[in-house]
């Protein structure tokens, strides 16, 4: 045997044919979308899944509490990746799958240049808001939404993002009936950088074009039926699927383990909502310090993010996942699943 | 600096390319579709700052291949649905045993020995 021979080998296989994967594009643009959820976690402590968004030695601007995984009306999928105008993608009127009807009540704009900030004034009908976000990028300014006395009242929209983000805009209900003033702000809040040579090396802020608007939503008049959950996947690397416990939120608020030694937990949902259902983990009745947004499988691989805990393995740990909604959900069920892995 | 709107023409045009060389690091088709994925959707997030795209993602290439061996534990698991493995042209049993033996080397090894397949792909990751 040569080099010679070793060479031919591996040509012989690398010009081999290649399975084709049609698929390609959206199974990456729904990487794309989990990297940057992952990014955004970054300093959700114990949830060390996040640490693959590392890889690339990039930290971000302060977590936001957000998931990207919203109601997709006739918007262009993210995996064309091809600017075009955000405007486009915010429609007027559209009902998600469920049948929530969202009807848009403003709608404004945060240029490449100009002002960072833009207030609107919306009037409070009592039905639930949502802010709904479009960007042209690159962009590295995400907007936040406050009221005029500045308190946040929106989860942050993730990274710029061709598809539409929708966001709860969490109202105190003393404003029914009346007007409400809502600030995007697009002003740079947090010092992000690329880690080099172990150096951390500020960022260059990019600003995008950020199309926005306020939707008032209205939900089907009966509970929806969230779509049947897929099933985890048996195995998370070395580690196998060894207990998984399903239901319904808002019905079904909390699932229970016992476990011992190392452990991984990874959550799965579906509605349309199922991007705002958030879980926490308790260790015998002490918060473990873990807490994320469930998982949603649209397409490609499934989107792992294994929470990974260590327990003393001469005792058993009771371990309780909770799970809590961003913003309202009259008649808008989430179908969730949790898995535990152990090695 | 790679403009983002040429990034979907890459995905096209230089992905079959890049999938050979994931496969002769994974010995798999579907791992390597795997990690062609992850390897590309890494490196939008730096598109703006690259200078030489194939020759960047070919690098995240390695290091993501290298760090998925690594941890053991990966958190992205191959999709269902990727395309089966081909049947692949019946080799000799000494290239056969060859192929396998690289196949055993630990990552940086196979890593090494992969990209020296290709002079082209030593000097693009040296740059």
């Amino acid at each position: 045997m040569t080099v010679h021979d070793l060479r031919d080998v591996l040509r012989e296989h690398g010009d081999g044919p290649s399975p084709a994967n049609p698929a390609r594009h959206e199974e990456i643009a729904a990487r794309i979308r989990r990297i940057r959820l992952r990014r955004r976690a970054l300093g959700g402590g114990g949830v060390t899944a996040v640490a693959a968004a590392v890889a690339l030695g990039v930290s971000l601007l302060p977590g936001s509490l957000s998931r990207p995984t919203e109601p997709r009306p006739a918007t262009a999928s993210e995996a064309t990746l091809v600017p075009k105008q955000p405007a486009d993608f915010l429609p007027e009127r559209f009902t998600t799958s469920d049948g929530t009807k969202y009807r848009r009540i403003a709608i404004t704009a945060i240029k490449r240049a100009g002002p960072t900030k833009v207030s609107v004034t919306i009037p409070v009908s009592g039905k639930p808001l949502d802010v709904g976000a479009v960007c042209a990028g690159p962009s590295t300014d995400a907007p936040s939404v406050s009221t005029g006395d500045g308190r946040s009242t929106s989860a942050d929209f993730g990274g710029c993002s061709r598809s539409m983000q929708l966001r709860p805009l969490l109202v105190p209900a003393a404003t029914s009936g009346s007007k409400l003033t809502l600030t995007f702000n697009t002003t740079v809040r947090g010092g992000g950088c690329l880690m080099r040579n172990g150096t951390c090396v500020p960022r260059k802020p990019t600003r995008g074009l950020w199309s926005l608007a306020v939707y008032e939503w209205t939900p089907p008049a009966r509970p929806a039926e969230p779509p049947p959950l897929k099933a985890l996947p048996d195995h998370a690397g070395e580690a196998r699927l060894a207990e998984t416990k399903t239901g319904v939120w808002p019905q079904n608020g909390s699932a229970t383990f016992k476990v011992r030694g190392k452990v991984g937990f990874d959550t799965l949902c579906t509605g349309d909502l199922a991007g705002r259902l958030w879980f926490s983990f308790m260790a015998n009745g002490h918060p473990a310090g873990g807490s994320g947004s469930c998982g949603v499988w649209e397409g490609g691989a499934f989107p792992s993010a294994v929470s990974e805990f260590s327990y003393p393995t001469n005792k058993t740990t009771t371990v309780k996942v909770t799970w809590k909604l961003l913003g309202t959900a009259t008649n808008r069920p989430v179908r969730w699943s949790v898995g535990l892995y152990q090695k | 600096m790679a403009d983002r709107g040429i990034y979907q023409d890459f995905v096209v045009t230089r992905s079959d390319r890049l999938l050979r060389t994931a496969y002769l690091l994974t010995h798999d088709w579907a791992s390597a579709e795997d990690l062609l994925q992850e390897s590309l959707a890494k490196a939008w997030f730096a598109w703006a700052r690259v200078e030489e795209p194939e020759a960047y993602v070919r690098k995240v290439l390695v290091t993501t291949y290298t760090s998925w061996w690594r941890r053991r534990w990966r958190r992205e698991l191959p999709s269902d649905d990727l395309p089966d493995t081909p049947a692949s042209d019946p080799v000799s049993d000494d290239r056969d045993a060859l192929w396998r033996a690289v196949g055993r080397l630990p990552a940086r090894q196979r890593a090494v020995v992969v990209l020296r397949v290709d002079e082209t792909m030593v000097k693009e990751l040296h740059r």
